[in-house]
């Protein structure tokens, strides 16, 4: 095949706006691109002035499935800029809530997204008809999961109770319990189910593979969500604070959404990046589940990025039951968030893993704790230039395995899914101008 | 005597589930619903519920309806609440079935990841649920980012309540009929 050209206008089954532009003339390739065509949001200009109160409250509207991480890391960062502490108890709440969050948006990428590629269909709708108990098993773990976000954070999207300094209102012990049930007699259940059903599909994934560097976070102690230092497969560990280093943004002409490069010409965030720097701290089930679907690093697939959600999903739910134990062991306490006595200038950097990656907001405040700069790095424009890099070799190894073009179209499709990007969060930025 | 084909439910818990972006000036009508009805949980929500025996779950789902899709996943009586529009005057609402969203009404719940209520009421046809979902469909006036619901909107909120909870109380009656 000489000539190829492949237009795919607004990838479905994402969200946000893309386009996949491939172009291959005598045997040339000259375009293999995700086009992102969303004007972009200026969420950094909107939060400068705001008070610290308000920063993750205005954050976190940049998406509604990752509001939890958006949340989340917002208050860390305001936390450090302003020096504010955080109890022990609060974290386990924060990271219940993490895992909650993490949980519901692979579900809906798993089985919702991705799925019905491997099961040839165009949307998740027949699967209900012909597939019914798997859908039902899907939307049931996703409940659960948005219910913990509920019973954690107070609403199941945009959660209100986590502000900078600790929670507004706490869970009471009955909602622990109530949540530990339900992850042990349906979670668990349903988790090792979906295990048994990826395990049977495991075929229907492409075989492509590409080595590139992956980044996520890193602690001694746990597979890390919360916090940690940053990780690369190439390079080893630094602090959080020298992410600049890490995310190096640039601009290219064909994206409204920034890019991101470190050691090589892009970088991987996501499930699978975490899974390649935190397989050692996976929880017994989850590594059981990971090596029994060939998720032992370095994975370089990037298709298997859904199976690595998979085994996020055994892994935090096993860590949430961990969690719960341990708060019930001592008791709710009823505490209140932190109030500082005196405000003062600052710059903080949060940083946390959320579903699609690492997601960094950095903040300076003045001396009344109102915001002079903003800046969020988000997961998926870390992962767009690696997405452009991945098309380039896929598509001449889908030419060397003689797909047609209807195939090679699904298979680039697959690609970007996989991905599991946020569009509409990549495109929050504040200092690219956008031309129509 | 051979018993009519009816609406027929399986348990008597109904879910009332409020869709929208509550940043979307009428678009946040559903949402503002559900937190209106929790707020009067005891005055307005409790009266219909205690003397039915009924269990009413009340759900935010703002702007992802998968979770209404959880729900209806259930089998057990939906209320969806959402903006619509049905060139009719701002504020008119109207219950419907989902074979009414076929004839050309435009839901205005903002597509999550891809993923919208019309797929979610798709999906509720293939598992054979869609007589078990109603929607309160209610005419939106502005949807401009960042306004409040409109007055024309408002003005009709406790009519609309009235409607969704007479519904309760007939889903309820249905269910003690004939099943």
């Amino acid at each position: 095949m000489n000539n190829l050209s492949i237009k795919v206008p607004y990838v479905t089954r994402v969200e946000g706006h893309g386009n996949i532009v491939v172009d291959l003339k005598d045997g040339k390739l000259v375009k293999s691109v995700l086009e992102i065509v969303e004007p972009p949001r200026y969420f950094e200009a909107m939060m400068k002035g705001y008070s610290y109160n308000d920063a993750a409250v205005i954050s976190s509207r940049i998406c509604g499935i990752c509001s939890v991480g958006h949340q989340m890391t917002s208050v860390k960062a305001t936390e450090k800029a302003l020096g504010f502490e955080v109890t022990e108890q609060a974290v386990l709440l924060r990271k219940l809530l993490i895992y909650g969050a993490t949980m519901q948006s692979h579900i809906l990428h798993i089985f919702f997204l991705a799925a019905p590629d491997l099961f040839n269909a165009p949307s998740v709708v027949p699967l209900a008809k012909t597939h019914p108990e798997t859908v039902k098993m899907a939307l049931r773990m996703k409940r659960l999961s948005n219910d913990i976000c509920d019973i954690i954070g107070g609403r199941t999207i945009h959660p209100n109770r986590v502000i900078p300094g600790g929670f507004t209102k706490l869970p009471t012990e009955e909602q622990l319990k109530w949540i530990k049930d339900k992850l042990e007699n349906q979670m668990v259940p349903d988790a090792k189910a979906s295990f048994e059903l990826f395990k049977s599909l495991a075929d229907k994934f492409p075989s492509f593979t590409r080595e590139t560097e992956y980044v996520g976070l890193r602690t001694d102690s746990e597979y890390a969500f919360y916090e940690g230092d940053i990780a690369s497969t190439d390079t080893g560990r630094v602090p959080d604070t020298e992410y600049r280093t890490i995310t190096n943004e640039f601009i290219v002409p064909h994206s409204t959404a920034k890019h991101a490069k470190h050691k090589r010409s892009s970088y991987a965030v996501g499930a699978m990046a975490r899974l390649n720097n935190n397989y050692d701290k996976l929880n017994p089930l989850a590594k059981q589940v990971a090596d029994a679907l060939g998720m032992k690093p370095i994975v370089t697939n990037p298709f298997l990025n859904t199976v690595a959600q998979l085994v996020e999903t055994i892994h935090v739910t096993e860590e949430s039951l961990k969690i719960i134990d341990n708060l019930l062991s001592t008791g709710i306490k009823p505490e209140r968030p932190y109030v500082p006595s005196k405000l003062h200038e600052g710059t903080g950097i949060g940083c946390t893993e959320v579903p699609r990656g690492i997601l960094f907001h950095e903040y300076t405040y003045d001396n009344r704790g109102r915001i002079v700069k903003a800046n969020c790095v988000i997961p998926t424009n870390q992962n767009t230039q690696n997405i452009d890099d991945d098309m380039k070799q896929l598509v001449p190894w889908m030419i060397d395995n003689k797909l047609d073009k209807d195939k090679m179209t699904l298979t680039l499709e697959m690609l970007v899914r996989a991905y599991d990007p946020c569009i509409s969060c990549s495109v929050h930025f504040l200092d690219v101008k956008y031309i129509e | 005597m051979e018993k009519p084909a009816v609406f027929k439910v399986k348990q008597k818990t109904v879910s009332i589930i409020g869709l929208g972006n509550s940043f979307m000036g009428d678009d946040a009508l559903g949402p503002y619903i559900i937190e209106y009805l929790r707020e009067n949980y005891e005055t307005m929500v409790k009266p219909v519920a205690e003397p039915l025996n009924i269990n009413i779950k009340l759900m935010d789902a703002s702007q992802d309806p998968i979770l209404a899709g959880a729900v209806i996943a259930e089998g057990n009586p939906v209320i969806l609440i959402d903006a619509a529009e049905m060139n009719l005057p701002p504020g008119e609402y109207r219950l419907l079935k989902i074979p009414d969203i076929r004839k050309n009404i435009d839901l205005r719940a903002v597509s999550t990841h891809g993923f919208n209520i019309v797929q979610v009421l798709d999906m509720a046809d293939e598992f054979g649920y869609s007589e078990f979902v109603k929607i309160l469909a209610v005419q939106l006036g502005s949807i401009h980012y960042g306004d409040a619901i409109s007055k024309n909107v408002l003005i009709n909120l406790n009519k609309i309540i009235k409607e969704i909870l007479k519904e309760v109380r007939e889903i309820n009656e249905k269910e003690n009929t004939y099943s």
